[in-house]
């Protein structure tokens, strides 16, 4: 299996992945750790990858999603963004909305603390 | 020599000539952008910021250019 298909397959087989450097505990890049970081917060189930440990994987999600950098976001097997993206959809909501859509449990009352923390 | 927020602004004008982009940045290491471009009408935010990454391909690619903060929008 090539690394285009293990991804599309990790994609496929769970509702959010996250493409990181590090792990959900132990991040190792400060862009990684935000949207971990807003994941764990809202209490999302989602499955980290750390491409540091595979670098096949790491050179392999570029070509797949067209997209140069890590960390990044996939909910339903669709890219959603990196770490800019995730924030600004954070802040607007539609991130909620789009987890909602997709029927992702997540923690609203958390989501709007993160929004009042940064208004 | 590190890159410099002058060598980006030329990079993405270079694949954006219409864009209005303003970037910040003088450690030569982490870098915002805004680029408001009328192309953008009508792209989500992964579309946009992909036009954009694309004219700094190389230099992301290579990690001159680490830290990119991008935002994106089409003129209202």
């Amino acid at each position: 299996m090539t690394a285009q298909d293990t991804i599309q397959k990790t994609v496929d087989e769970n509702d959010v992945v996250l493409y990181m450097k590090g792990t959900k505990l132990m991040p190792r890049c400060g862009f990684s750790s935000k949207v971990a970081g807003i994941l764990n917060f809202m209490g999302v189930d989602y499955l980290d990858v750390d491409v540091l440990s595979d670098e096949e994987v790491r050179q392999g999600i570029k070509e797949f999603s067209d997209w140069p950098t890590i960390p990044q976001l996939y909910v339903k097997g669709e890219f959603v963004g990196g770490c800019d993206i995730v924030i600004e959809m954070t802040l607007s909501g539609e991130l909620d909305q789009m987890l909602a859509d997709k029927g992702v449990a997540f923690d609203t009352e958390k989501a709007d603390q993160i929004r009042a923390a940064n208004a | 020599m590190a890159i410099t927020a002058s060598d980006i602004e030329h990079l993405i004008r270079a694949g954006l000539p219409d864009a209005q982009i303003i970037v910040q940045g003088d450690d030569g290491q982490h870098f915002a952008a805004e680029v408001i471009d009328p192309s953008f009408k009508g792209m989500n935010r992964v579309q946009q910021q992909r036009a954009v990454n694309a004219t700094l391909k190389a230099q992301l690619e290579s990690g001159e250019l680490h830290a990119l903060a991008l935002t994106t929008r089409a003129p209202e």
